[in-house]
């Protein structure tokens, strides 16, 4: 029970049917505020807001399924561009180009590390001159080694822990003060590859320390910075790499700096695609009889057709694509017409001339009577349509969304399922059943062109929206004057597609 | 020439008619302002509530199921959308430290006189957390559990919030008596 308190009484008594006037602006702002931007897009949410959401649910579910089974996909790697390098995969670390470099500098260190090579870090050093540079990243990989006695070259780290050999970028190396510099081409041609900043070790020898028992350990550190005032470390037990992982990445290492094989993406990928849309769609009727197609075009009216089917196709390199595919839409529209004919029934009259009760003569006459009709017939029609799709494509990517356009032909079988249509009569057009006709299907060749905006929800699947326009063409029924209708729809088509395993 | 009833205006609306929409605005613009006007802090804020709250309506009208009083539909979704605001603005005015700025303050007059315009100023004297609180409690009608749920606080927030905005309201009523009492002395010499 909510207590009677007399100020709220004062309040709610004074302010509860208040009123004030609002300037004359307001109006005009809700007005501008709502123009055909505005519509429009409540338009597209109201009509079509249920079905992105099914499309979405059905892709977040099946994104947590296969998530789940398989946590380590990277998105959005379908596309040859991010494709994780081979390199990379053997260390499990999944890094852009840059971090290639990890590889050669991991190799050459073990190398120095089991030839007793010692050597101190400064990091801070390092750090504070490749900043003092803005140089935009650098990358350490240190390992540590167990101590090995090499006379003067021994040495500690700042800390005083033992032996640590450090090779950092040659970039942020030149800038230390002053250091002992060896240089140690890793491989003869790598002087002239990209990968020459690898290609000098830095050894810092600093004051000696008493050698004391360690147990041998490997530590890896890497080293991101995004500019030139923050630093990320990521450590050992971030990477946690083992020395069999170790080992098969050196291995892959030496492939590619040895053999130096190119790298090469896919070069197609093939995909699958359940589809679904709807567009509105009005029809034009052309044919040989001017008076029925005219009628026949009066009853048309503008209605929407859903689809729904699959999709296969391909992505070639460059972003370019082709599909094929199976669709099948259904629609529905109120059918209503005027007949207006002139009906003519004949009918035998029999005449009979009598005289006292004999008949002299008789005979029969045919009477023709003509009836001017006037009705109005309405029906809802059914009708479908099976569509084979032929479309090429062309997509640009940015991170997980897709840009694109997509054209292309579809052959189409439209079907009168039920409903009225209308046939020549005397002196006008009248309405029959569809039942009772011939011809119930007309085959066609449309052409569309859409704009293509997909999101890849993970490596595998991807939604898409594809808002397009599509007509008739050409039609493929017999040219005997039979009256055909020509589509014209506009729309939006929903595709949730599925990547198969590209192939190299 | 008849007027159109509520349902009526509001077929019109869903059919996107702009006769009917402008007709609906100039039913209800007014109750509404001064809805707008009980939430904000002064007269641009109340209009652009209102004109934010609207441009909902007419967006969601296709969802008014021709049940009910169409005013109260409206007179909610004004409600919502200037708790939505003033949730919004808490934020910002957090970031910025304009929670406490008064815009405006009644007149000294007397407590029999005092209409409609002064106790809106009253109302809007008020911080906007014990504002927002009030109003939803005791013009709109709600109890605490339901503005815990539509303000994101809990019930006994809404309680002292409540409490605090009658101290103040009373405080102000007393000051407005001190005023009366000492001008209806004045006027006696």
């Amino acid at each position: 029970m909510k207590e009677k308190h007399p100020i709220d009484e004062l309040f709610a008594r004074g302010l509860r049917d208040a009123e004030a006037a609002p300037s004359a602006a307001v109006w005009e702002g809700i007005v501008l505020e709502r123009g055909w931007a505005h519509l429009t897009l409540l338009q597209l949410r109201r009509r079509w807001g249920w079905l992105a959401l099914v499309f979405l649910l059905g892709g977040g579910a099946t994104y947590l399924g296969i998530s789940s089974g398989n946590g380590t996909e990277v998105a959005g790697s379908q596309l040859p561009e991010q494709m994780t390098h081979p390199a990379l995969m053997a260390l499990d670390v999944s890094q852009t180009a840059p971090s290639n470099t990890l590889i050669s500098a991991s190799f050459s260190e073990v190398e120095m590390g089991s030839t007793g090579a010692s050597n101190a870090i400064t990091q801070d050093e390092q750090h504070s001159s490749a900043q003092s540079r803005g140089q935009r990243s650098e990358q350490v990989l240190v390992v540590e080694t167990a101590p090995v006695d090499i006379g003067s070259a021994r040495s500690s780290d700042p800390l005083g822990n033992p032996t640590v050999l450090q090779i950092a970028t040659a970039d942020a190396a030149s800038s230390i003060a002053e250091p002992m510099r060896v240089a140690q081409p890793m491989h003869a041609e790598q002087e002239e590859t990209p990968h020459e900043k690898f290609s000098s070790v830095d050894v810092r020898p600093t004051a000696e320390l008493p050698l004391v028992p360690y147990e041998p350990a490997i530590r890896f550190e890497h080293r991101y910075r995004n500019n030139a005032s923050e630093m990320e470390v990521v450590r050992p037990s971030m990477l946690q790499i083992r020395p069999s992982i170790l080992e098969r990445g050196l291995l892959a290492a030496e492939l590619h700096y040895g053999n130096r094989p190119e790298f090469r993406g896919p070069r197609r990928i093939w995909w699958v695609a359940a589809t679904a849309g709807q567009f509105r769609e009005t029809r034009t009727w052309h044919g040989g009889d001017a008076e029925l197609v005219n009628a026949l075009q009066g009853t048309e009216t503008l209605h929407h057709t859903f689809n729904f089917g699959v999709l296969t196709g391909m992505n070639f390199k460059g972003g370019f694509g082709a599909a094929a595919g199976l669709e099948y839409s259904a629609a529905r529209y109120d059918f209503q017409h005027l007949d207006q004919f002139s009906s003519m029934q004949d009918s035998l009259v029999t005449y009979v001339i009598t005289f006292n009760s004999q008949i002299v003569d008789s005979y029969v006459d045919t009477l023709t009577t003509l009836t001017e009709v006037r009705q109005t017939v309405a029906a809802v029609n059914h009708y479908t349509s099976l569509h084979v799709p032929l479309e090429g494509s062309w997509h640009k990517a940015w991170r997980r969304w897709h840009f694109g356009v997509r054209c292309g032909l579809a052959l189409e079988f439209n079907t009168m399922r039920s409903g009225i249509t209308l046939m020549n009569e005397q002196g006008g057009t009248r309405s029959v059943d569809v039942s009772s006709t011939e011809k119930r299907t007309a085959a066609l060749v449309s052409g569309g062109l859409a704009a293509d905006l997909g999101y890849a929800i993970n490596e595998r699947l991807a939604i898409w929206a594809s808002p397009g326009y599509a007509t008739g063409l050409l039609s493929l029924s017999p040219t005997d004057g039979t009256p055909y209708a020509m589509p014209e729809r506009m729309g939006i088509r929903f595709r949730l597609a599925y990547t198969l395993r590209p192939h190299q | 020439m008849r007027e159109l009833s509520e349902y009526e205006l509001a077929e019109g609306c869903q059919r996107e008619e702009h006769s009917a929409q402008e007709a609906l605005y100039a039913r209800f613009a007014r109750r509404m302002f001064a809805v707008c006007l009980r939430y904000a802090r002064h007269q641009p804020e109340a209009e652009d509530l209102l004109q934010e709250g609207f441009v909902r309506v007419f967006d969601k009208l296709g969802s008014f199921r021709m049940e009910g009083s169409l005013e109260g539909w409206i007179r909610r979704i004004m409600v919502h959308t200037c708790i939505n605001h003033i949730r919004k603005k808490s934020v910002r005015d957090e970031v910025l430290g304009t929670d406490h700025v008064q815009e405006r303050s009644v007149a000294p007059m007397a407590l029999s006189n005092l209409g409609e315009q002064e106790l809106m100023a009253l109302v809007q004297e008020l911080p906007s957390g014990y504002r927002v609180v009030f109003n939803l409690y005791a013009i709109e009608g709600y109890d605490h559990a339901e503005i815990a749920a539509l303000m994101g606080f809990g019930e006994s927030t809404s309680r002292s919030q409540l409490a605090k905005a009658r101290q103040q309201l009373q405080r102000r009523l007393e000051e407005l008596k001190v005023m009366e009492h000492h001008e209806g002395k004045t006027s006696d010499r």
